[in-house]
């Protein structure tokens, strides 16, 4: 049986890596990576929040099908009534574990999360993190648990583990910059929620400057790209790197100031939702693919090259085709607000429908959408100038997810 | 759902029950004894893995991941 492992970068942008164009090389060994194996140039996730992400990623269910609609805290209690009932369906690590896998988790998320994990944690058994105030676990002490993990290993194994060094505010990140002038960085946000958002997110953080903020962000990538290498170093060495399946990609993406969005990532436009996404399949040649993918066919392509037959409908597709012959497996995509009230996306490759039944934002506690939006992502990719006048041909296809 | 034929078993149950769930699900959306059954036992195994969960997270845990969501600025 072959090894699988899932790496999930948190809040990751493409455009902020060198193979992605991007003038800073943060990715070093990545790069290498994406060229040896598969660079995905346009997927997607489901969603602009962790929550509804990760659980489209193990159930290949989109969030009204799979239930999680919303990040935490911002559930209703029937998301996750209904995430049960997905979950006793279909749960990767469950199902991977009764297949015989021991199955590693090194995340802080738990509660739900965390069914199906054989192990389960964050950090080195018998050590307490380096930054205990910081709200998450470094990518070196996460990697660490997880090679002693493999080490340990006596059976195949499932490996899924979630970074957030590139999560705001940063705090494994030392990085001061010249400026420490906050109030002209505040002054420059226009948006008085924003703003205030902001302030409160920024206080005694050691955070000033937008520049210093995105030379934070772009150091927590080199600092996963380091990491990666380690484990992918580890792993060749130990003589299990040729016999796995490993995805690294983002569970969703960020806004650092699109949209009058700084260093979040409500709303439904691409910057949020695209990710990068590198793939190694055993015996599949390297491939640098433009077709678009969602987060939803990751699990059936998983099950597909493992050889494994649920006899399930998932809403997601094996990328086999487009593997084989490069014929395109989708040709919409769907999404879903996870951070404001009520707004789910159609979206084609050359348009998106946004429906906000409620805009709300639980964040800055403004709106970033109009009620109806549509972008001509042909002429407008960065989603600046509403089109929507009345009707859409993407009407049909909204009205299945509404 | 679609389910395979090597992902399903039978299993016994007393006629009389059978008889009874059969007139119970005329006229509603259960083709059949099975399908009806089915749906029944995955809301009993769905239900009591939910009961282990909710027992499974103390306050103390919410709290710790509220903590941490307050950090990341999901909570004021």
């Amino acid at each position: 049986m072959k090894n699988v492992i899932v790496i999930l970068v948190d809040a990751f942008r493409p455009d902020h890596l060198s193979m992605f164009g991007y003038q800073k090389e943060t990715d070093k060994h990545l790069k290498v990576l994406a060229k040896d194996n598969i660079l995905f140039r346009n997927h997607f996730s489901t969603s602009n929040a962790t929550a509804p992400s990760l659980a489209s990623l193990f159930t290949g269910k989109y969030p009204n099908h799979h239930g999680v609609l919303h990040q935490l805290p911002y559930n209703q209690d029937e998301e996750f009534t209904n995430f049960e009932k997905a979950q006793a369906e279909f749960w990767l690590p469950s199902f991977l574990r009764d297949k015989g896998y021991e199955t590693i988790g090194v995340d802080w998320l738990g509660m739900w999360f965390q069914k199906g994990f054989t192990h389960y944690d964050e950090i080195m058994p018998g050590e307490t993190p380096k930054n205990p105030n910081a709200p998450f676990t470094s990518t070196k002490e996460m990697t660490d648990l997880a090679i002693h993990r493999i080490k340990n290993s006596t059976k195949p194994f499932f490996l899924f583990m979630h970074l957030w060094d590139t999560h705001f505010p940063y705090p494994h990140i030392e990085y001061t910059g010249e400026s420490k002038d906050v109030q002209a960085t505040l002054d420059s946000i226009k948006d008085e929620k924003q703003r205030e958002y902001m302030r409160r997110r920024i206080e005694n953080k050691g955070l000033y400057t937008f520049s210093q903020m995105i030379e934070k962000y772009d150091l927590a990538i080199e600092t996963v790209n380091n990491h990666i290498k380690r484990l992918q170093e580890f792993l060749m060495e130990s003589g299990k790197w040729d016999d796995t399946i490993f995805l690294f990609l983002g569970d969703h993406a960020t806004s650092i100031g699109e949209h009058g969005i700084y260093f979040s990532h409500s709303g439904l436009f691409d910057i949020s939702l695209r990710v990068p996404f590198i793939m190694k399949i055993p015996g599949i040649n390297s491939k640098d693919i433009s077709q678009y993918t969602q987060h939803t066919d990751i699990l059936p392509t998983i099950l597909d090259y493992l050889g494994l037959d649920t006899g399930l409908k998932f809403d997601g597709k094996s990328m086999r085709p487009l593997f084989e012959n490069g014929t395109p497996i989708r040709e919409e995509m769907f999404f879903f607000d996870g951070l404001c009230k009520d707004i789910r996306a159609v979206r084609t490759k050359n348009k998106k429908l946004i429906f906000a039944n409620d805009n709300f934002c639980h964040l800055c506690k403004g709106g970033h959408h109009a009620q109806i939006e549509e972008y001509d992502l042909e002429k407008d990719p960065d989603e600046t100038t509403n089109v929507y006048q009345g009707e859409s041909e993407l009407q049909p296809l909204m009205d299945t997810i509404k | 759902m679609y389910m395979s034929e090597s992902n399903i078993t039978t299993i016994s149950i007393p006629r009389p029950l059978a008889d009874k769930l059969k007139k119970r699900i005329a006229g509603t959306g259960f083709n059949s004894v099975s399908s009806y059954v089915t749906y029944i036992l995955r809301q009993v195994i769905s239900g009591s893995e939910m009961d282990k969960r909710k027992e499974a997270f103390s306050e103390e845990d919410e709290r710790k991941v509220k903590d941490r969501l307050r950090g990341l600025g999901y909570l004021d």
